[in-house]
């Protein structure tokens, strides 16, 4: 940038700040590239470099009152964009680190320990529904007819009926739901 | 893509937005200011009256441009003179209408107004040497001392007007003569 443009964007700023509403859309054409490259050197994203230009050039606006006229109006200008820039890197930080807390939380889900609780209660049925059509034998051979049976020491015999009853529960349960 | 005739017209509520809040500023100032005036029971209504004006006219010309918002500046410096040293004899019993205060009273609040008016000539001239900038702030100080002067009786009011007024003058002519 040239010492002419420099006193273009000065001047236009000290005309705005003495009140002079038309020079809004002179400054603006003579700011705006080089906010823009500004903020693209800042932040890289050119959608976000669009949109921290902007707030900048509308802070410079809102701020024209207080400019200082016997100070450069691009430092002045520059000093704005450095403070958005930064703004706008403080903001991404934070919302990466609100990323993260969805995956901790997920964990504590009340609505996902539903839908495990649901899950589990569908596989529930499902078994009762599988067992009810095994042989009473085999009902008996896995220990659901009585708990004394279940508590009973296991023989070898006991143990081999019990290991063919889950045989012929696990095949009913493939035929019934498939492999999973 | 950033429409720019869009950016523009924000650009502008921006500034006029932040002009107003750079005006409304001297509110901190006026309001206690008129307040003080208020507390006295028998020029309640003419304070508040006064106040108002001033207020209204001070946030409306430092909204308008950068003359406007310096004439206020001076006027209020120049303004405060008669303020206090009105509110002071007040305080001290001072009243136009007694007849043996009568010339004092006369006497003080027109110098109080030359005083006034000589500080706005010498400023408003330095900065900028337009009778314009001198009328504006001559207007906002003499609005500023009758809000001090109210409680000494309305004679003390038309003293200090015409004191500024003079003082304002007379510096005025000095100053270009000098200059000349």
């Amino acid at each position: 940038m040239n010492t002419a443009d420099r006193k273009v964007i000065h001047d236009a700023m000290v005309r705005l700040s003495d009140g002079d509403r038309s020079q809004v859309r002179e400054l603006l054409g003579a700011l705006w590239p080089i906010l823009l490259a500004f903020a693209r050197r800042g932040v890289g994203h050119e959608q976000d470099a669009e949109d921290v230009a902007q707030e900048t050039f509308l802070r410079i606006c809102s701020r024209i009152s207080d400019f200082d006229r016997s100070r450069d109006g691009l430092s002045w200008a520059f000093g704005i964009a450095k403070y958005e820039v930064l703004t706008h890197r403080r903001r991404l930080r934070r919302q990466s680190q609100a990323v993260d807390l969805p995956e901790m939380a997920l964990a504590e889900d009340p609505a996902r320990s539903q839908e495990a609780d649901l899950i589990a209660h569908e596989l529930e049925l499902a078994l009762e529904g599988v067992l009810g059509k095994l042989q009473p034998s085999d009902r008996a051979a896995l220990g659901l007819e009585s708990i004394e049976a279940r508590a009973a020491p296991a023989s070898a015999a006991a143990r081999k009926r019990r290991q063919r009853a889950l045989e012929r529960l696990r095949s009913l349960w493939r035929r019934l739901y498939g492999e999973s | 893509m950033v429409n720019l005739d869009e950016l523009s017209v924000r650009g502008l509520r921006a500034y006029e937005v932040g002009r107003m809040r750079a005006a409304l500023r001297v509110c901190l100032v006026l309001a206690p200011a008129v307040l003080l005036c208020a507390f006295e029971a028998r020029t309640r209504e003419a304070c508040v009256c006064v106040g108002v004006l001033l207020l209204g006219l001070s946030v409306w010309l430092r909204w308008r441009d950068r003359n406007g918002f310096e004439a206020v500046s001076t006027g209020l410096w120049a303004g405060g003179i008669p303020y206090a040293l009105g509110l002071v004899l007040g305080r001290l019993g001072v009243h136009c209408g007694a007849e043996e205060l009568a010339v004092y009273c006369w006497g003080f609040s027109g110098l109080f107004g030359l005083v006034a008016g000589a500080i706005i000539a010498a400023r408003e001239t330095r900065q900028r040497p337009r009778a314009s900038g001198i009328a504006t702030a001559a207007a906002i100080s003499i609005l500023a001392g009758t809000l001090g002067c109210l409680r000494l009786g309305l004679a003390s009011v038309l003293a200090v007007t015409l004191g500024t007024v003079v003082g304002a003058f007379i510096r005025r002519e000095r100053r270009g003569d000098a200059n000349a």
